[in-house]
C-alpha cells in the first residue's frame, strides 16, 4: 500500500485481469486499479466490484442518452442504472443492484483523479443502490469517537477536517459518510485515506511538504488538489458516531462572525439529515420513504448542532478548540 | 370557495408524516417535497386528519385554542383548500 499518488501515474485501460480487493467505507471492494486505501484481506464475493469498460460496450449501454457537453451529466437510465460523466475525463455506468461501477475514460487522468471520483460522488450510488443512506460528511475521531462535519460542497467541511488532522485528531472519511445502526446507536465507516483541499490550506495544516495531485483536467480546472494521508493521519476502522455538526453554508456567515454552536431542533435536525444526504440524483418513492425513514432515526438518536464560523484560514484552530469544548460539555460519551 | 364543513379529509395515499417533537415533517412522494409543519400546524393537521368531519374538527379545535370562533372558521377552511389544492389531503363524505 503506498501513501502517495503519483502525478504522473497516468491511467492505461487496463490489459490483464489482475484485480485488488480493498475495504473502503466498510465495503469490500474489487477493482482493476489499485486503489489508495487499505486491502481486504477477507477473499470472496466483493460487495462492489469497480470494472473497466470499453468504448463499444458504454456507446451501446448509452445509445438513449443526448449529451448536453455540460462538465458534469447525470442521467438515470431504463432498468435502473445511472449514467454519470465527467467531460473529457472518465464516465461511468453504476448497476442497478450498486455492486458494479463500470468506467472508461474520456482523457488522460491521474489514478488519484479517477479514484477520487469514483471513490466519492460515483460511489455514492452504489451505496444507495445497495441501500444505505450515505452523508455528505468530512469525519475525524476524537478520543475514539467518530464527529462528523456534515454540509455541502463548498461549505469548508475539509479544511475543518483538515485543522482537526494537524492537530492529531485522525481523519475518517473525506465527503462521503456511510453509517450504520448497531446497538443502539451509529457506527461510521473509513473512506479513502485522502483529503481534497485547497494548496495553501493543505501548506497549513498538512505541512509545506504535503504532495496534493490535481483532480481535474486542464478545461476544468479545480483549485483543490487531493492529499493522501499517512497512517497516523487516518483511521481504518468504523468508530462509534458521537456527533452531527452542520455546517453553515459560507454565504450565510460574516466574516467577523463570531464561532457559534447550537443544538437543532428535531425538526431542524431532521431538515439538516434529508438536506445533506448523499445523494440527491436518485429519487422515486422508494428511496424517498427509505432516506426518510433513516433520518428520523438518526436526528433522534446522535446529537446534532449547528455550526458557524467565519471563513478565515487563521480562525481554524479556534473553530477547532470551541468543537472540542462543546464535545465535553454537550456530547455525552459513547 | 369555502370547504363544506360537514365533509371530512384525510391524508393522501402518498403522504409520509413523522412528528419530531412537537413539530412535523411531511414528505409527498409525489412531488418529491418536504412540508415542514410547526407545533399549531402539527396539532391542527392531526385533529382535521382524524375527525369525523371538518365540522367535528373544528369544535375540537374552539375548546383547545383560544382563538375568536371566526376567526379559526376562516383559518381551518384556508388551511383545508391549501391541503386540497398541495394534494396532500382527499376530501370525502363525512
Amino acid at each position: 500500500m503506498t501513501d502517495t499518488l503519483a502525478s504522473s501515474d497516468l491511467l492505461e485501460a487496463p490489459t490483464t485481469q489482475t484485480t485488488y480487493d480493498h475495504l473502503v467505507y466498510g465495503l469490500r471492494v474489487r477493482s482493476g486499479i489499485h486503489l489508495t486505501a487499505p486491502e481486504s484481506e477477507d477473499e470472496g464475493t466483493p460487495d462492489v466490484e469497480i470494472v473497466h469498460a470499453d468504448a463499444d460496450w458504454f456507446a451501446k449501454a448509452i445509445s438513449d442518452v443526448t449529451l448536453d457537453g455540460s462538465w458534469i451529466e447525470i442521467h438515470e437510465l431504463a432498468g435502473g442504472w445511472s449514467f454519470i460523466r465527467y467531460d473529457g475525463m472518465f464516465q461511468f455506468l453504476i448497476s442497478p443492484s450498486g455492486q458494479r461501477i463500470f468506467y472508461r475514460l474520456l482523457g488522460s487522468v491521474t489514478s488519484a483523479s479517477l479514484q477520487t471520483y469514483a471513490l466519492g460522488r460515483v460511489f455514492s450510488f452504489a451505496l444507495v443502490k445497495l441501500g444505505y443512506e450515505p452523508l455528505h460528511a468530512s469525519t475525524v475521531v476524537v478520543d475514539g469517537r467518530a464527529i462528523a462535519f456534515m454540509g455541502a460542497s463548498g461549505f469548508g467541511k475539509s479544511s475543518l477536517a483538515s485543522c482537526f488532522v494537524a492537530a492529531g485528531y485522525p481523519l475518517l472519511t473525506d465527503d462521503v459518510l456511510r453509517i450504520e445502526e448497531r446497538n443502539g446507536g451509529y457506527v461510521a465507516f473509513p473512506g479513502p485515506p485522502c483529503l481534497k483541499l485547497l494548496p495553501r490550506v493543505a501548506c497549513r495544516h498538512l505541512g509545506s511538504k504535503a504532495n496534493g495531485v490535481p483532480i481535474n483536467n486542464i478545461r476544468h480546472k479545480s483549485p483543490k488538489l487531493v492529499f493522501a494521508l499517512s497512517p497516523d493521519q487516518r483511521v481504518a476502522a468504523c468508530k462509534p458516531l458521537a456527533a452531527i455538526y452542520v455546517v453553515s453554508g459560507p454565504r450565510n456567515v460574516y466574516r467577523k462572525q463570531r464561532i457559534a454552536i447550537s443544538s437543532l431542533s428535531p425538526m431542524r435536525a431532521l431538515l439538516s439529515v434529508l438536506s445533506f444526504t448523499h445523494n440527491h440524483d436518485l429519487t422515486g418513492s422508494q428511496r424517498l420513504s427509505r432516506q426518510f425513514d433513516a433520518a428520523q432515526r438518526l436526528a433522534a438518536a446522535i446529537p446534532m448542532r449547528t455550526l458557524a464560523y467565519p471563513r478565515v484560514l487563521t480562525s481554524l484552530d479556534n473553530v477547532k478548540d470551541t468543537i472540542l469544548d462543546d464535545l465535553r460539555h454537550h456530547v455525552d460519551t459513547v | 370557495m369555502s370547504t363544506p364543513f360537514d365533509s371530512k379529509v384525510a391524508p393522501s395515499a402518498d403522504i409520509m408524516l413523522r412528528k419530531v417533537g412537537d413539530e412535523s415533517i411531511l414528505l409527498d412522494l409525489k412531488t418529491e417535497r418536504y412540508l415542514g409543519l410547526d407545533d399549531v400546524t402539527t396539532r391542527i393537521w392531526e385533529v382535521v386528519t382524524t375527525a369525523g368531519s371538518i365540522q367535528s374538527a373544528y369544535d375540537a379545535l374552539l375548546t383547545e385554542f383560544d382563538v375568536d370562533p371566526e376567526r379559526l372558521r376562516e383559518d381551518l377552511d384556508e388551511f383545508v383548500q391549501e391541503l386540497l389544492q398541495l394534494g396532500l389531503v382527499h376530501q370525502d363524505r363525512a
